[in-house]
């Protein structure tokens, strides 16, 4: 039994268009030109593995490749190259058993009937999920309070709200009591209040008291940070990183900045400053009377922080106050991505 | 997967169909209506054609053309009922979804059609035998039900086969299947629903397009089910022709499921499981 309750092994996908498009698109790994059509690198070799109970995020820009890895998951997508196993299951040779492992948030509004309420839409799928006869009905209940939508159960799909058809979607997922879920950005389109809230929900109830699995991709940098025990950010088909929200944001720290109050510094301080080892910008952001307030970007914060307090006191200045900041999540990603150059 | 888990997940699909259909008040009416309506004009063609048809229906015992058309667009809904709509299963709305859940191909296309074929039991039994007694001195003291209901069965999954061609081509090209076109437009030219195979030996005496008809497993239901309406059974006449439609449904069916298969797996590659 492997010790990952997901893992892609050189996971690989290409599609083939036969029409070729004039410009690039923005996020697919590579184009080849062939014969028959254009070949477009989507994954790229993924190797990932989310350890059982985790609550794992999925980040990267649009066309990153981040719903063909939880469509492939869900079976719906074959892979070209590679393997992705769920509890040890292969996607292919074995999607039944994988399907029974699986609950799925994917796309908004595909396999719901609009004149059907949201109760009996959940009952098809509990039918469909041979969800436990005598426990339908509960199960039912049940999730429809989780999710918040008892009140509007009983009301035609068709007349839900994007929110509303949003909390189905969930409720959906977790109906057949699957060990693993796989939400494709789960909250998009939901209030923040509610958003928050299921936030909650998934960590809580879904990660920690019931010890599911979460895979979930999501553009919401402060959701990964907030909720994700692990990150991965995919950027054209490949990781570029995956580590905790904490690692991730010092894998470029050394790029931090520090913001240095200080009494009686000179120009001659300042352009002595500006060349020191690790420095890469210098910026005077306030200056009253003798007070003086810099912005510097270093490299190493650690280690070329206390040599620019050593400069300023040695000229005969006076610290008053030094702040480090860490790059966020959000600027680690546009890093990686090399999305904050565009 | 037992007998219980299938026909739960294939009454889920019926329920859910039911549901839908419910929730437009008045479709049933007039579905109905129109079916009425329908009986009754192949009531009236059939006594106003009778005298010409005097020779063909010597093949059918007493039965009268009336009756020979009602019998015959009977069994005419079921079999493009079964042909037309295992093309719904590939919906790209609700196909991904589907295949997400634990449900198996016959499974679905069985719950698929279950809500459908249970509603052309429900209508075309009540309305065209009634109109057919009432009002056109249809004969149902002879009927042999039980091979009625046999031939009926081959017929619906005979077509399914057909269907499920059908289905698959639609899922390949998204928009054009030639499939359905195809069997719909030959059934009505040469299978048997407006008049007996042997007519066409009138307009083509080489035999040719007669040939073509015994091709089509609705000419074998056609025949069949208006031999059984006249009180014939298996063990006599319609053997052959019940062996005919049996060679059919072995090659057909399990042709169509490995080509659909086949066709899930190209769209899972392409990606294109959900395009319209």
């Amino acid at each position: 039994m492997t010790e990952y309750a997901i893992e892609t092994v050189n996971l690989t996908k290409e599609f083939t268009r036969k029409t070729p498009i004039s410009k690039p698109n923005v996020g697919l790994a590579c184009s080849v030109n062939e014969g028959h059509g254009e070949r477009f690198l989507v994954l790229d070799e993924v190797n990932l593995g989310v350890k059982p109970g985790e609550l794992f995020g999925l980040m990267g820009p649009n066309g990153a490749g981040k719903t063909t890895l939880i469509k492939i998951l869900c079976t719906i997508l074959a892979p070209t190259r590679g393997e992705a196993l769920v509890n040890g299951f292969n996607v292919e040779c074995e999607s039944k058993r994988v399907k029974s492992q699986i609950g799925a948030v994917l796309d908004f509004d595909h396999g719901w009937y609009g004149r059907l309420t949201g109760r009996q839409n959940l009952r098809f799928y509990a039918d469909l999920s041979l969800v436990p006869g005598g426990e339908v009905r509960h199960r039912l209940n049940n999730v429809l309070e989780l999710t918040e939508m008892s009140q509007k159960a009983d009301d035609w799909y068709q007349k839900l709200s994007t929110g509303e058809r949003r909390r189905l979607d969930i409720a959906r997922a977790i109906l057949p009591d699957p060990s693993i879920l796989l939400l494709d950005e789960p909250t998009l389109g939901i209030d923040v209040a509610s958003a928050h809230k299921l936030r909650g929900f998934i960590r809580d109830e879904l990660c920690r008291k019931e010890g599911k699995t979460v895979l979930f991709t999501t553009h919401n940098m402060d959701e990964a940070e907030e909720l994700c025990d692990k990150v991965a950010i995919i950027d054209h088909g490949k990781i570029v990183a995956c580590d905790q929200p904490t690692g991730i944001m010092q894998l470029i720290q050394p790029t931090a900045y520090l913001e240095i109050e200080a009494l009686n510094i000179t120009d001659r301080t300042i352009s002595e400053i500006e060349v020191m080892e690790g420095v890469t910008e210098l910026s005077v952001i306030d200056k009253s009377g003798n007070r003086m307030r810099l912005r510097a970007g270093v490299i190493s914060p650690d280690v070329v922080g206390p040599r620019i307090c050593r400069g300023i006191i040695e000229a005969g200045g006076d610290i008053l106050l030094m702040n480090r900041h860490l790059p966020s999540l959000e600027e680690s990603f546009l890093r990686l991505t090399g999305e904050s150059e565009a | 997967m037992s007998c219980l888990s299938t026909f739960r997940q294939v009454f889920a699909f019926y329920r859910r169909d039911l549901v839908n259909a419910t929730s437009y008040k008045l479709n049933i009416f007039f579905q109905a209506m129109g079916m009425f309506v329908w009986a009754f004009v192949l009531g009236m063609l059939g006594k106003i054609a009778a005298p010409a048809m005097t020779s063909m229906m010597r093949n059918y015992g007493d039965m009268d053309y009336s009756t020979f058309l009602l019998v015959g667009m009977i069994f005419n809904n079921f079999l493009n009922e079964s042909l037309m709509h295992p093309r719904a299963i590939v919906n790209p709305g609700s196909l991904e979804r589907i295949l997400m859940s634990p449900v198996n191909i016959p499974v679905f296309v069985m719950g698929t059609l279950s809500y459908p074929m249970f509603m052309l039991l429900l209508l075309n039994l009540a309305i065209f035998p009634t109109v057919g007694v009432l009002f056109f001195s249809m004969k149902i003291s002879a009927v042999n039900w039980s091979t009625l209901a046999f031939i009926l069965l081959l017929g619906i999954i005979s077509m399914w086969g057909f269907g499920i061609i059908s289905a698959t081509v639609q899922l390949v090209t998204k928009r054009w299947e030639p499939v359905s076109w195809f069997f719909q437009v030959f059934s009505a030219a040469i299978s048997g629903m407006w008049y007996d195979p042997s007519v066409l030996l009138t307009i083509d005496p080489s035999g040719f397009i007669q040939k073509l008809a015994w091709c089509l497993p609705q000419t074998y239901v056609f025949y069949m089910q208006r031999q059984a309406f006249i009180g014939r059974d298996l063990t006599s006449l319609l053997f052959p022709y019940v062996l005919n439609l049996f060679l059919i449904i072995i090659i057909v069916f399990p042709v169509s499921m490995k080509l659909f298969l086949a066709a899930l797996r190209k769209c899972k590659v392409q990606g294109s499981l959900g395009w319209e």
